[in-house]
């Protein structure tokens, strides 16, 4: 255990146990703990040394899972690329992902977001399907360049957290999901740009989206979803203003 | 096989003041009570026509009242308010490149200033056309 000198930290994680009380309460611990320590590190060692029933997701502990969201102190954020040192309040505040249902401790409910990605379809559509003899689709690098930052999301769901449309409905569709379907209205082996836009470019899609930005500020993988959104809106709109100007041109 | 579970998912309600917790959050709210301000200018302008309308006494003292203090005070907060708007509009269309250079994407604060730019130089040239000169 610490030692003296050591220095201790303290932190207010939101705990929730369905089986024993009807609201969500605060818990406060207090840890040893050194400068390179992430928000991780400090559930992992509450879990190991205090309370084992300290509940929350985690994974590769390196940022590429997208497992151990959670709201530190107010903000989405990975815990395993968060330093403590970097945390100015005290105590540091741990919450579960917000405008998820939480389901215990800092595990939420990801069956809503689930259904976005799926509602984006997120594969690639084609109306020629080449035999298997024929080989892969190519595709040059410049080519791949055109989607790649859209293509590098980890489904942490920080920017659903962080999204002020989806807190309000959660109908919307939100920021991972829609950044998802540019990435494969982008691809040039793609051709089901026509039935991927109609089913993202709808009230609870696309044009639900108000701009507030704040998905791109925490994206951890620098996805940008707020542009993306920006530009599918652009392309639905040029589309359909194309359909009404030029009825028998192919799109 | 039926399996018991004490799943039970609990829904956190968001507090009213939601957009106090984070700066973007309040300049996001600010922009959107901008439209608020656009369309109560554009009503001003239609009772400024309206006034027109009622002749040159009618438009004197439309002309008085605008003028005044108060209205010259809210001028002010609509033209900021009508700033601000334009100025996020225009931040946001280097989000959408419409063509590239050499396969990339132009600059942002190329697109941004130029858009700027424009608006500016447009702004300009009605000042000079309704006041004339500089």
């Amino acid at each position: 255990m610490a030692d003296r000198g050591t220095k201790m930290i303290k932190l207010r994680i939101s705990r929730y146990r369905p089986e024993r009380s009807g609201e969500p309460f605060d818990q406060e611990f207090t840890i040893p703990y050194r400068d390179d320590m992430v928000v991780l590190d400090a559930l992992n060692y509450i879990k190991d040394h205090i309370d084992p029933t300290l509940t929350y997701r985690w994974s590769c502990r390196m940022g590429i899972c997208g497992s151990c969201g959670a709201n530190v102190d107010g903000t989405p954020k990975l815990t395993c690329a968060l330093y403590l040192r970097d945390l100015k309040k005290r105590p540091v505040l741990i919450e579960p992902l917000a405008n998820f249902a939480v389901l215990k401790d800092l595990v939420v409910d990801i069956e809503p977001f689930m259904e976005k990605l799926e509602a984006a379809k997120p594969y690639i559509i084609r109306k020629d399907e080449r035999p298997i003899e024929r080989g892969e689709y190519r595709q040059t690098p410049e080519e791949l360049e055109l989607y790649r930052q859209q293509s590098l999301c980890i489904n942490c769901m920080l920017c659903y957290s962080a999204c002020p449309v989806y807190g309000h409905d959660e109908k919307f569709l939100g920021p991972a999901a829609s950044a998802l379907a540019l990435r494969y209205e982008l691809d040039s082996r793609d051709q089901g740009s026509e039935e991927r836009l109609a089913a993202v470019a709808t009230e609870h899609g696309i044009w639900q989206c108000t701009f507030v930005g704040e998905c791109s500020v925490v994206c951890p993988k620098h996805v940008d979803p707020a542009g993306a959104i920006q530009q599918l809106k652009a392309l639905a709109a040029t589309r359909l203003m194309k359909a009404m100007l030029l009825p028998l041109a192919p799109r | 096989m039926a399996v018991e579970t004490v799943r039970k998912p609990y829904v956190r309600q968001r507090s009213a003041w939601w957009w106090t917790k984070n700066p973007r959050y309040v300049l996001f709210q600010f922009r959107e009570l901008s439209s608020v301000f656009v369309v109560l200018y554009a009503f001003l302008v239609l009772w400024q026509l309206w006034a027109l309308r009622g002749g040159s006494d009618a438009y004197y003292a439309f002309l008085v009242m605008w003028y005044s203090r108060p209205m010259m005070a809210l001028n002010a907060v609509i033209l900021a308010f009508a700033i601000l708007h334009s100025v996020t509009w225009f931040a946001l269309t280097a989000k959408v490149p419409l063509f590239r250079i050499k396969g990339r994407p132009p600059p942002a604060a190329l697109v941004i200033g130029a858009n700027l730019a424009i608006w500016v130089a447009l702004s300009l040239l009605i000042v000079k056309l309704l006041y004339g000169g500089f």
